[in-house]
């Protein structure tokens, strides 16, 4: 039995292909070697057809980095989509929050403070 | 020559200062991780940990968030500078690098969540490059 799981990530496709015990990793039209899948007690879920690459909340995030220090820095963050949906001191303070307002699984994230990276990047 | 899918390594985040006051980078990539049954998960960012076996996240959010009676789970064994210590695990299914994997996840005493080795170095070829001077020149190639 053959099993294709099919990523979309920008104008890519990515197949895994599992077939005989083993995986191939297809990016558009190259292949690459078979993977034997380990088993310590884990597994490849290839139960989800469509998996996106990159959480679109983290490339929101990175988009918006400045505005996100300005406005919340030293706080975690619920972002869903391109939302920030609650705020909290902690990362439970912030997923408790946002499952109060119904917003269910939002991608949480501390937003460093000024003085945290800015001094490297400014150095960049 | 074979294509890579590249992730970007340019947002620092919480970066570790040094006692000379130098900042370095660390590869944090989106992750997710879910309970084999149940509707709750944490997304959110991991660190992507290549001299780590297993993944792990925090005690605290496996307890207070997932619900899990850390006391009453397994422990992995791991060899450290204080001896041999056990840590408590549960299984998660995890999502990185676009895969999900239903794997091992040590519940560790830090705020930190981390990618592993297991099952997801098997999957994928995961290489890190740094510029220490530029940082759009940091990547995470995996292939």
């Amino acid at each position: 039995m053959r099993t294709t799981v099919t990523f979309h990530h920008r104008d890519k496709v990515i197949d895994l292909v599992q077939g005989q015990g083993q995986w191939i990793l297809s990016v558009e039209d190259m292949l690459f070697p078979p993977f034997h899948v380990r088993t310590h007690a884990s597994s490849v879920d290839a139960t989800n057809t469509v998996v996106p690459l990159v959480e679109p909340e983290w490339e929101w995030i990175q988009e918006n980095e400045e505005s996100l220090r300005e406005n919340y820095a030293g706080r975690w963050i619920a972002v869903l989509l391109n939302r920030v949906v609650a705020v909290g001191r902690s990362e439970m303070d912030v997923l408790r929050s946002a499952e109060e307002l119904r917003y269910e699984n939002p991608f949480t994230f501390y937003v460093p403070t000024q003085s945290e990276p800015v001094a490297m990047a400014s150095c960049s | 020559m074979p294509r890579t899918i590249q992730y970007n390594y340019e947002y620092q985040y919480r970066p570790t200062q040094t006692r000379n006051g130098e900042w370095v980078w660390e590869p944090y990539i989106d992750a997710v991780f879910a309970l084999e049954e149940g509707s709750r998960s944490r997304r959110g960012i991991a660190l992507v940990d290549s001299g780590a076996a297993w993944c792990a996240m925090p005690r605290s959010i496996a307890v207070d968030w997932f619900g899990i009676d850390a006391g009453a789970c397994p422990l992995e064994y791991l060899e450290g500078i204080t001896g041999n210590v056990g840590v408590p695990y549960a299984t998660f299914r995890v999502k990185a690098f676009g895969l999900w994997a239903t794997c091992k996840v040590l519940l560790i005493e830090s705020g930190l969540y981390l990618i592993g080795r297991v099952p997801f170095f098997s999957l994928v070829g995961v290489g890190f490059f740094e510029d220490e001077v530029n940082r759009s020149n940091n990547r995470i190639l995996c292939t």
